[in-house]
């Protein structure tokens, strides 16, 4: 499964950003992930598909450590970025700068437009208003945004639709200078159209950067992803690309679930 | 009622239950109504007692409206309602309320906030459930109490360390207040920030920001309406407050913004004078003239307090007109 997925990917010369090995996690005594080994390759998009509770959103948040806030959380094994380990990463502000993440319901802060995007920078220490200004049109152009709010800057970013909301989150995202874009099921809240939008700006942004999207949407995964992971009980139990996951997946239960039979 | 049990909806349709209902939904709802009713009586009773000072002309002969706010024919302001000359000016009474509301104010908000903040953003959940509640206490404390310890104790101590030429000065009694306002300033604004959806706090933490960064530039712009609200109710109280101001004040009717200076508030001036005043006389309306005042004030204070923090709850959730035709903030 994972080793072969791994040896496809290097067999055409992909690098590959995010590696993990025996990747275990719980919250209490609950083992949410059990023993996960993948490879993620740069500049693709990787989606993890699997029904409700099934640990896929765990591993997304192992990502950027987002679960640190749990008390009862613990995660143990390996899980590199680039080499260097998440999970003993001492410096969370980095990690999280390098590493971002778009939630399920679009959250942009009860702030004008403007403020939204020029809020990661701002944070990370930006104060000249010349700068901010630039960085905030390329986010904005970045996902479609700009041409659409560009004489909206100062709007509440509440007001948005919520499909500009979403995009106006990746935009955020996209301020900070990420590597990797974490989305969690970033389109359950929008509707076909708002979609199918979302998923060709994830085509477009995989020339820079390394995407992993969380879905339940199978369809989805077969349209915008490479490579397909599929989990069930906390154990990733096929990974490869998302032509064969669909087409010829190795394992009994991956069928069953990407025809339809559960799930 | 339609995912009831079929006997329990039996249970209400019984004609004995509805009879039932009826009783109490109606004592609920008169109840309510005798709140109201009360509120209006009250107005009413002051209105009514402070009106001689606009129409009668026996008050006229000793007071009159322009004689409570213009200087005095001897000059500057004072209030002397007992001389052979009774002497109104409210100057002295407006200027001793602004600057211990003002104190007062300026020290519950802070350490009312910072509080709040600490609680909804920093404090473990163990810290949390023991500091909420413990802080509420301090509002069921009687204020005689806060007044007698801001009287025998406060006064001192602030004697001591800024060496005050006078023990009973705004400083001292803005501090008791402050003792009155802290909590009903925590209580509201710490509802309004822990109403605000974690998802926010995530978007933030997802964007390599910290605790504190989180906490001043996301949570509390989102839960500014609410946090805003608190301060007005807590001027409104600060405003009203009367016992601890009373006792603690040092009661002189100075016409001084200095708050070392004793001073004598509006509240203050009518609990302590209302018992002795001549009922009827000029100085009696003079007081519920002064007691319609705050009414007003207060309930002015409330109800514009409420209009923004509709507008601002607007603003937030981007409806206001003003968001949608894409003006500045």
């Amino acid at each position: 499964m994972s080793t072969s997925a791994a040896a496809s990917a290097s067999a055409v010369g992909i690098e590959s950003k995010i590696r993990a090995r025996g990747l275990n996690a719980w919250y209490g005594v609950f083992h949410a992930l059990k023993g996960i080994t993948l490879e993620i390759p740069a500049r693709r998009v990787t989606s993890v598909i699997g029904p409700s509770g099934c640990g896929k959103s765990t591993l997304l948040r192992c990502l950027n450590r987002m679960n640190d806030t749990i008390r009862s959380f613990r995660a143990e094994g390996e899980l590199l970025l680039d080499g260097a380990d998440i999970l003993r990463e001492t410096d969370l502000v980095r990690l999280r700068k390098r590493v971002g993440m778009v939630f399920q319901r679009p959250n942009p802060f009860p702030l004008s437009v403007f403020e939204n995007v020029a809020y990661g920078p701002r944070i990370h220490g930006e104060r000249n208003r010349g700068r901010l200004a630039e960085i905030v049109e390329r986010s904005l152009a970045a996902t479609g945004l700009w041409a659409e709010l560009r004489d909206r800057l100062a709007e509440n970013a509440l007001a948005l639709s919520a499909e500009q909301q979403q995009r106006l989150c990746i935009s955020r995202l996209l301020a900070v200078g990420p590597e990797v874009l974490l989305m969690d099921e970033p389109c359950s809240a929008l509707d076909p159209v708002a979609t199918r939008r979302v998923e060709e700006l994830m085509q477009e942004l995989k020339r820079d950067y390394t995407i992993v999207i969380v879905t339940h949407n199978m369809q989805q995964a077969a349209r915008a992803s490479d490579n397909c992971g599929f989990m069930w009980l906390g154990e990733l139990k096929e990974f490869d690309e998302t032509g064969t996951i669909f087409t010829r997946p190795k394992d009994p239960q991956t069928e069953g679930y990407v025809t339809g039979r559960f799930g | 009622m339609s995912s009831l049990p079929p006997a329990a909806e039996d249970l209400f349709l019984r004609p004995r239950s509805v009879l039932l209902e009826r009783i109490v939904e109606w004592t609920i709802r008169s109840s309510a109504f005798v709140v109201i009713a009360a509120l209006v009586l009250i107005f009413v009773f002051v209105g009514k007692e402070a009106l001689p000072i606009l129409t009668s002309s026996a008050v006229h002969e000793e007071v009159d409206l322009v004689r409570m706010v213009a200087p005095l024919e001897s000059g500057g302001f004072s209030w002397q309602p007992v001389s052979t000359v009774p002497k109104y000016s409210l100057l002295p009474l407006f200027l001793g309320t602004l600057k211990v509301t003002l104190v007062a104010l300026l020290f519950a908000i802070p350490v009312a906030l910072g509080a709040a903040i600490f609680t909804s953003e920093f404090a473990p959940q163990g810290i949390r459930e023991v500091l909420k509640p413990v802080v509420e206490l301090l509002a069921g404390i009687p204020s005689v109490v806060v007044g007698f310890f801001a009287l025998m104790v406060l006064a001192t101590w602030l004697q001591d360390a800024f060496g005050l030429l006078l023990r009973l000065n705004a400083i001292t009694a803005g501090l008791g207040l402050a003792v009155a306002v802290i909590p009903i300033v925590y209580t509201v604004a710490e509802d309004a920030l822990t109403a605000v959806p974690q998802v926010f706090r995530d978007g933030s933490f997802a964007l390599g920001a910290n605790r504190w960064q989180t906490a001043w530039r996301v949570v509390l712009p989102a839960a500014m309406p609410g946090v805003f609200a608190a301060c007005v109710l807590g001027a409104g109280r600060a405003f009203g407050e009367t016992m601890i101001v009373l006792m603690s004040s040092g009661n002189a009717p100075t016409v001084s913004l200095d708050p070392t200076e004793s001073f004598r508030s509006f509240s203050a001036t009518i609990a302590a004078e209302l018992g002795e005043a001549v009922h009827g006389g000029p100085h009696y309306h003079v007081l519920f003239f002064l007691g319609a005042f705050l009414f007003v004030v207060t309930f002015g204070l409330n109800l514009a307090g409420h209009w923004y923090v509709g507008r601002l709850r607007d603003k937030m959730q981007g409806k206001s007109r003003l968001a949608s035709r894409g003006g500045g903030r």
